[in-house]
């Protein structure tokens, strides 16, 4: 019984720990995959993860939100993009560091080859770049872990299932102490959505937003030109 | 029962994975998708910090839904930016969106 217990104490802890290797190695292999796609999917499966430690630490209407808005919307939002510019280079290998950076920065899968040494230095930049850049996250890390040892932060465990929710807390405070960046909150997600549908839309002169066959053609085939130049 | 310092470990974690992933990286998207995680970092931990309040302070929670109104809005518009630069130039690396005339 005792055994029993202690297991359903520890297990919190247990699942804390699973969530945060899963979240941890997914958001690594966001920036590692080769595909773009294969990237976006890692994405979801980390902000799951960060669901699942909302969860955990009691906050169950922001793990709601967190799947609605990340899962559902932002990361549709990447697929769709990356799916409706069908571009080689968005799904290929670019992106990718390390070994398959060669061939990647500069495109010299497309171009003609310049020479191998001209490519063995771009891979050598490229490696420098990932070098540079972990020397930044790491220094990153230790300076902040470091503080936040040193700042001596109260020890506070959650109770596992609380049952408490939160949702009343959050209201309260978000339309009374919070209602002006709330307002201005809701002004900036409105600009912002007007301004990519102003950005993304494809500009005919003629038809305006809608297009017909043709217009889409000469799209098509300015997108084309556009490659080419 | 989970100390609430391991999350902020975490998010403290997970920003500088995310943050190598950005400066990694040089396709437009991907960047942006490793900002994505780096905002959802801070998110952690203002829960973690939220939970550090006296109880009936909500502040923290609240903070984590503004972060993820504006990444909602940042998300649009940078991917809208980079369909626009994709479709107008055809490259999604960094180093070759080098000029400021469309």
């Amino acid at each position: 019984m005792r055994f029993l217990d202690g297991l359903v104490l520890f297990l919190p802890t247990l699942g804390f720990f699973v969530l945060g290797a899963v979240i941890l190695v997914s958001a690594w292999m966001v920036g590692r995959v080769r595909r773009i796609t294969h990237a976006a999917f890692f994405m979801v499966l980390a902000f799951t993860g960060v669901a699942g430690v909302f969860v955990l630490l009691g906050a169950d209407f922001l793990a709601g939100s967190q799947v609605l808005i990340y899962v559902g919307a932002i990361a549709v939002m990447f697929l769709f993009a990356i799916m409706v510019s069908d571009l080689k280079e968005l799904s290929g290998p670019a992106g990718a560091s390390g070994p398959a950076a060669g061939s990647g920065p500069g495109g010299s899968g497309s171009r003609a080859p310049e020479g191998d040494g001209e490519a063995a230095a771009s891979r050598a930049t490229a490696r420098a770049w990932v070098v540079l850049a972990g020397l930044v996250a790491v220094a990153f890390a230790g300076i902040v872990l470091a503080a936040v040892a040193k700042a001596g932060l109260p020890v506070v465990s959650v109770p596992a299932a609380s049952g408490e929710p939160t949702t009343v807390l959050i209201g309260r405070e978000l339309f009374t102490k919070f209602l002006v960046p709330f307002e201005v909150a809701s002004v900036v997600l409105l600009a912002a959505l007007v301004g990519a549908i102003v950005l993304a839309a494809r500009e005919d002169k003629e038809s305006g937003l809608g297009e017909g066959a043709d217009s889409g053609a000469r799209a098509a085939g300015r997108r084309n030109g556009g490659a080419v130049a | 029962m989970i100390d609430v310092r391991y999350a902020v470990v975490l998010g403290v974690l997970l920003f500088a994975v995310g943050l190598f992933g950005a400066l990694r990286s040089t396709n437009a998207v991907r960047i942006l998708m490793c900002i994505e995680l780096m905002l959802n970092a801070v998110n952690v931990n203002f829960v973690a910090f939220a939970r550090m309040q006296p109880e009936g302070s909500a502040a923290g929670q609240v903070f984590a839904i503004f972060v993820m109104a504006v990444a909602a809005a940042e998300a649009a518009v940078g991917l809208a930016i980079i369909l626009q630069v994709v479709r107008q130039r055809g490259v999604a690396h960094v180093d070759r969106i080098n000029l400021l005339k469309g």
